[in-house]
């Protein structure tokens, strides 16, 4: 069921490749550059955030007016606190998108799983930091998400009270709560450039940045939602402890849980969000047991066939996972081309994710996918146009 | 030919467009009306992008293996 339901999804996910292919030039496709598009998005809140540092006052006195003045009163200051915020927005989808996308076309198995892993750890962290800068503008609605993530915080079996004082620097709202809150809101954003290496360490050629057109589209974007009045963000109403806070305005890319937590125990929410967590974490390994059946999704580690190899180096520059590496060669290949090389080039393994590139960049067929030969290939494909039908 | 030629016509829109803009922003500048800068400023950016996917559709920038037909 799970393995069709996938199947379905990635037959889904190409067909809208393709689409978007025909509006826009291939190379320019958005959703091949989502991580690209997350990087951006991050890039943005981190030049915000610098600037909104500035005008901050992270005390509950000082907190709200600040962002008051900064909104109202500095020339443009509106457009700053905009981009922060929808930047923020944007950075969640965007992430989402490549989440959704890499698992629905399998880069999440075998040798993918670091960065499937590191991804995670980034989402979790991404969304932690977004409700984190909802608090720190101390209105009604950082209020009142701060009194039920005191109350899920309570929920945690043990460690429930220890963390509540952790996080308020005393048993209920004190003058210690925001300079904490902002810690955790820039620390943990400096930690997320950390996790980021660890995304990206094993990939040579990663497209960490968008094209051009939509750099300048996302940011006009950013900039029209922060500026036209219907989308403006406005400072909200005051906060005041002691007063319960009924209602307040949802953010669903980030307070989706506080929603919850109005209609459900704190405690049930927490249980759903770290099950939903766990599940994530577990995703790349629950197929682990399966490899022998699937078949063209799992096409085996790139082997190197010895005595056709020339030690030429197309494949190891090509690889973006670093999995080849040039070795002097113990012997001379079997083929004239071969004959005198002086490297050779072998697979590691563990890098190795059978994306098959390898295998189009050389030209001496020294490269196969053991379970998806050329061979193999090139007669699927052969019948296949003669039929007429998809392969 | 059709396609190109619609290409061609909105780049040049756009950047007739981003024209006037560009003197929005200034006169939003000279009112001392930011919110009207700052949504002109957005639209301008917008036009930018836009016109760049355009050239890029038109093969002017970017790597021209896409195209070709």
């Amino acid at each position: 069921m799970y393995r069709r339901a996938l199947t379905w999804l990635l037959r889904q996910t190409v067909k809208l490749d393709v689409y978007i292919n025909r509006i826009y030039p291939s190379d320019w496709n958005p959703l091949y550059y989502t991580g690209g598009l997350a990087h951006f998005f991050l890039f943005v809140l981190v030049l915000s955030g610098i600037l909104l540092f500035f005008y901050y006052v992270a005390s509950l006195d000082g907190a709200y007016a600040s962002i008051r003045y900064l909104s109202e009163e500095v020339p443009y200051g509106f457009l700053l606190r905009g981009l922060h915020r929808y930047a923020a927005d944007g950075f969640i989808v965007a992430v989402l998108l490549h989440l959704f996308r890499n698992w629905f076309t399998d880069r999440y198995l075998f040798a993918r799983d670091g960065p499937w892993i590191s991804g995670m750890f980034l989402l979790i962290l991404g969304g932690f930091i977004g409700v984190n800068g909802y608090q720190l503008v101390w209105d009604q609605r950082a209020q009142a998400i701060t009194e039920i993530f005191v109350a899920i915080l309570r929920a945690v079996p043990l460690a429930g009270a220890a963390l509540v004082r952790l996080f308020l620097g005393s048993e209920g709202v004190s003058t210690a709560m925001l300079p904490r809150i902002l810690f955790l809101h820039v620390g943990v954003a400096s930690f997320l450039y950390v996790l980021l290496w660890w995304h990206y360490v094993r990939l040579r050629h990663p497209k960490i940045w968008p094209p051009a057109t939509w750099v300048l589209l996302l940011l006009g974007v950013l900039v029209l939602l922060s500026a036209l009045p219907g989308t403006r963000p406005t400072a909200g109403v005051p906060a005041q402890p002691g007063v319960r806070v009924t209602s307040y305005p949802l953010d669903v890319f980030f307070l989706l849980p506080f929603w919850l937590a109005s209609y459900l125990p704190p405690g049930v929410v927490a249980a759903g969000l770290a099950g939903l967590l766990l599940a994530g974490y577990v995703i790349p390994y629950l197929r682990r047991e399966d490899e022998s059946r699937m078949g063209p999704r799992h096409a085996g580690v790139a082997q190197v066939i010895d005595g056709n190899c020339t030690g030429c180096e197309l494949c190891y520059y090509d690889c973006p996972y670093d999995a080849i590496v040039m070795v002097p060669s113990p012997h001379p290949g079997l083929t004239k081309a071969a004959a005198n090389r002086k490297l050779l080039a072998v697979v590691i393994d563990s890098r190795c994710v059978e994306c098959g590139i390898c295998v189009g960049a050389c030209p001496f067929q020294a490269l196969e996918l053991p379970r998806f030969l050329e061979a193999d290939l090139m007669r699927r494909v052969t019948e296949a146009v003669r039929a007429g039908a998809p392969a | 030919m059709g396609s190109r030629r619609t290409s061609l016509l909105a780049v040049v829109l756009l950047a007739a467009g981003s024209l006037l803009l560009a003197g929005l922003i200034v006169i939003a500048e000279l009112r001392d009306d930011y919110a009207l800068g700052g949504a002109a400023l957005g639209a301008i950016l917008v036009a930018y992008g836009l016109i760049a996917l355009f050239l890029r559709r038109l093969g002017l920038i970017g790597p021209r293996r896409a195209e070709g037909k």
